[in-house]
């Protein structure tokens, strides 16, 4: 995406962000936190934290430019409203990419006490003042517990749902005039104020890890952390620590092809099992929310974002994986008019459209029954062009519908990283197994 | 309280030359019995609604003694605040691991720590700051027994700032810093009174991100003329 390169945009949106930094980084503001954790990585001085703070800084701008969080967020929001927001909008909008600040162990333990009565030094057998890692809403800490187990320790930044509400209040007053009008509308900004406010919620996190662990359990390979609600609350989440390693770090050993062809067919199932089988979706695909293991197993982090998946769109994804070479037209018609069924018969007949579009996207994945070809080298690039290409059609078009639109975004997220591992997978064999 | 009158009975069966320091020790502890008894009393029922004969009472003395070691309200106040800045000095001292944090992280841990210590004094806390508003009362600022009491404070300050000052942790600051830094727990304060926030946390993100601003801009130097 290039944002960091980009020339200081113009607009009301900027002028009302900037407006915000001066009074953000002191009045509690998300986005002000962040300009901070930026500035902040910039100019070192070899201090105690700064490691971490760069790490932190680092890994904000990588995240900025793959415009990914909240910027998803709300491209969906805004697409499920049926608008269309210029991409220019949504590159100034995409500072939202929220962090919160780095905490100083003496914070993170005044926040640990406040909610849990005791400190982490009392209630753990060994807690590391140190987070390991940046968290958007606080940072992860590790510990052991009296037990013996080890964990990981989410800690939320004091007072970040007031942070998020300054900013929204910000936003609103920002985009009330000019031009942006038109494309958020303050009952928009209601609903992504809304869905941020309820990640701030880590009870709710909780219960999704228990339900996907619950749900996952057959995949062997696949790890969720345990929750320990004993050592939690809205803003602390206690969890078994997952071992592994992040992508860059994994790759960096040159894992032979078989495994990576190995993970590449895991990471394809773990994708379509959640689909087909617990109908919900963990539905952050940002590759930090991954850890392997050299053998190839696969721990699963973040369920701070899950997404019921309609019975539609599962069935949408069969129906397609059981066509042969091309989907009859009255097939296509079916499944719009299910999709649009609350809209115009207009509406329902450009969705077709996108019904096509997005089985020229299926068919790229998962070769036809029957197809000469049997498996999809994720590693290639011009595969992975033509499906950038057709993702983009469906993801900005303004009649996508938004229970697709995530789905979607998965699929992206998961080829995204299937690219990266270069892996080789038999996608046929894999879907065959839902059908 | 029968713990004391023992020691009492002690004391008076010392030697003589012992026998001053023996009588301002013991009037030490009564004033903290009477400052316990009266806090205890302010958290439970608010510092309004508190009689002086309900604190002499749970002090275990006489209505009349308790006005012989404090004259007024005032003088209870700011006893109070010089035991406060007593135990956040010590707390300081013993505190194991405070000595090698940054110094951004232990001037937080300092703030946090008073305000977690007169967390349950709040409402007391908000009258004797209502009180120190005025000019003429003992509590303000500019007073001269409130400019003692702070100046034992702001000097605990300033050696710690000096100390990240000889460290080349922070640029020489020179009094400023420390008076600055009073002026800034003076307002953080403030907010603290007024935040209604959950277990106020906003003063807290308030508290931290200012020092981060703060120590930001110190960083550029330029602070010693
Ligand atoms: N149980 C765990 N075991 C191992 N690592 C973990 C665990 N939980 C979190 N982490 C690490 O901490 C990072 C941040 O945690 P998490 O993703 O849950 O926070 P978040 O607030 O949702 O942040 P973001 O939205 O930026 O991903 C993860 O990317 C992961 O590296």
């Amino acid at each position: 995406m290039g944002m960091v390169e980009r020339e200081p945009p113009r607009g009301t949106v900027n002028r009302g962000l900037r407006i915000g930094k001066l009074a953000a980084t002191l009045t509690g503001s998300y986005l002000g936190y962040q300009f901070q954790n930026i500035l902040q990585g910039e100019d070192e001085d070899g201090q105690r934290k700064l490691a971490y703070q760069k790490k932190a800084s680092r890994q904000i701008r990588r995240e900025l430019q793959q415009l990914k969080g909240p910027v998803m967020k709300l491209g969906q929001m805004l697409s499920a409203q049926g608008a269309l927001i210029p991409q220019e909008a949504l590159n100034e909008l995409s500072v939202l990419q929220m962090h919160a600040p780095p905490m100083h162990a003496t914070l993170a333990r005044t926040q640990f006490r406040t909610a849990l009565g005791e400190s982490p030094e009392e209630m753990f057998r060994e807690f590391s003042a140190t987070p390991f890692a940046a968290a958007s809403l606080g940072q992860v800490h590790r510990a052991v517990t009296k037990k013996g187990e080890e964990v990981s320790v989410k800690i939320q930044y004091p007072a970040i749902k007031t942070a998020v509400k300054n900013d929204f209040k910000l936003l609103r007053a920002a985009t009330a005039a000019g031009r942006l009008k038109d494309y958020l509308t303050k009952a928009m900004l209601d609903e992504i104020e809304s869905i941020i406010l309820s990640e701030t919620d880590y009870t709710r996190e909780a219960s999704n890890l228990a339900r996907f662990r619950k749900g996952l359990k057959s995949l062997r390979y696949v790890a969720v952390p345990k929750p320990f609600p004993k050592y939690s609350t809205d803003r602390i989440l206690t969890m078994t620590l997952l071992e592994g390693e992040h992508l860059d770090d994994w790759l960096a050993h040159d894992p032979p092809q078989k495994i990576r062809n190995l993970l590449g067919t895991r990471l394809f199932e773990l994708l379509y099992f959640q689909i087909h089988r617990i109908n919900a979706l963990h539905a952050d695909p940002h590759p930090g929310n991954y850890l392997f293991s050299r053998e190839g197993d696969i721990g699963l982090v973040d369920f701070g974002c899950v997404k019921e998946v309609a019975p539609e769109v599962s069935n949408l994804l069969k129906s397609f994986a059981i066509s042969g070479e091309t989907l009859e037209k009255k097939k296509a018609k079916r499944i719009a008019e299910l999709l649009w069924h609350s809209e115009t018969p207009q509406m329902q007949s450009d969705g077709l459209f996108i019904v096509e579009t997005a089985f020229e996207f299926s068919k790229l994945v998962i070769p036809p029954r029957g197809s000469h070809v049997s498996k999809v080298d994720f590693g290639d690039s011009s595969i992975f062009r033509e499906l950038s290409r057709l993702s983009r059609i469906v993801i900005e078009s303004k009649l996508t519908r938004p229970q697709l639109l995530f789905v979607f975004r998965a699929e992206i997220g998961l080829y995204n990283l299937l690219n990266r591992l270069g892996a080789v997978v038999d996608t046929r064999a894999v879907i065959e197994r839902f059908l | 309280m029968a713990a004391k009158k023992k020691k009492t009975a002690n004391g008076r069966s010392k030697r003589a030359p012992q026998k001053a320091g023996k009588r301002a020790q013991k009037k030490d502890k009564t004033k903290k019995a009477i400052l316990e008894a009266a806090l205890a009393l302010f958290a439970k029922k608010g510092f309004r609604r508190t009689t002086t004969k309900e604190i002499s009472k749970n002090a275990g003395i006489a209505e009349g003694t308790l006005f012989n070691y404090f004259g007024s309200k005032e003088d209870l106040a700011l006893y109070f605040i010089e035991q406060e800045i007593a135990g956040l000095i010590s707390w300081y001292e013993d505190e194991p691991d405070i000595q090698e944090f940054p110094v951004v992280e232990k001037l937080f841990a300092i703030i946090q720590r008073y305000l977690e210590r007169i967390t349950p004094y709040e409402d007391f806390v908000g009258a004797v700051y209502l009180r120190a508003l005025q000019p003429s009362s003992k509590l303000n600022p500019l007073s001269l027994d409130g400019q003692e009491v702070n100046l034992h404070y702001l000097k605990f300050i300033r050696s710690i700032l000096s100390e990240a000052e000889a460290e080349g942790e922070i640029p020489p600051l020179g009094d400023l810093g420390a008076y600055g830094f009073g002026l800034f727990q003076l307002a953080i304060l403030t907010h603290w009174l007024q935040d209604r926030s959950d277990h106020k946390e906003a003063t807290l993100a308030l508290l931290d991100r200012c020092l981060t601003v703060a120590n930001t801009v110190i960083q550029r130097g330029g602070w010693e003329w």
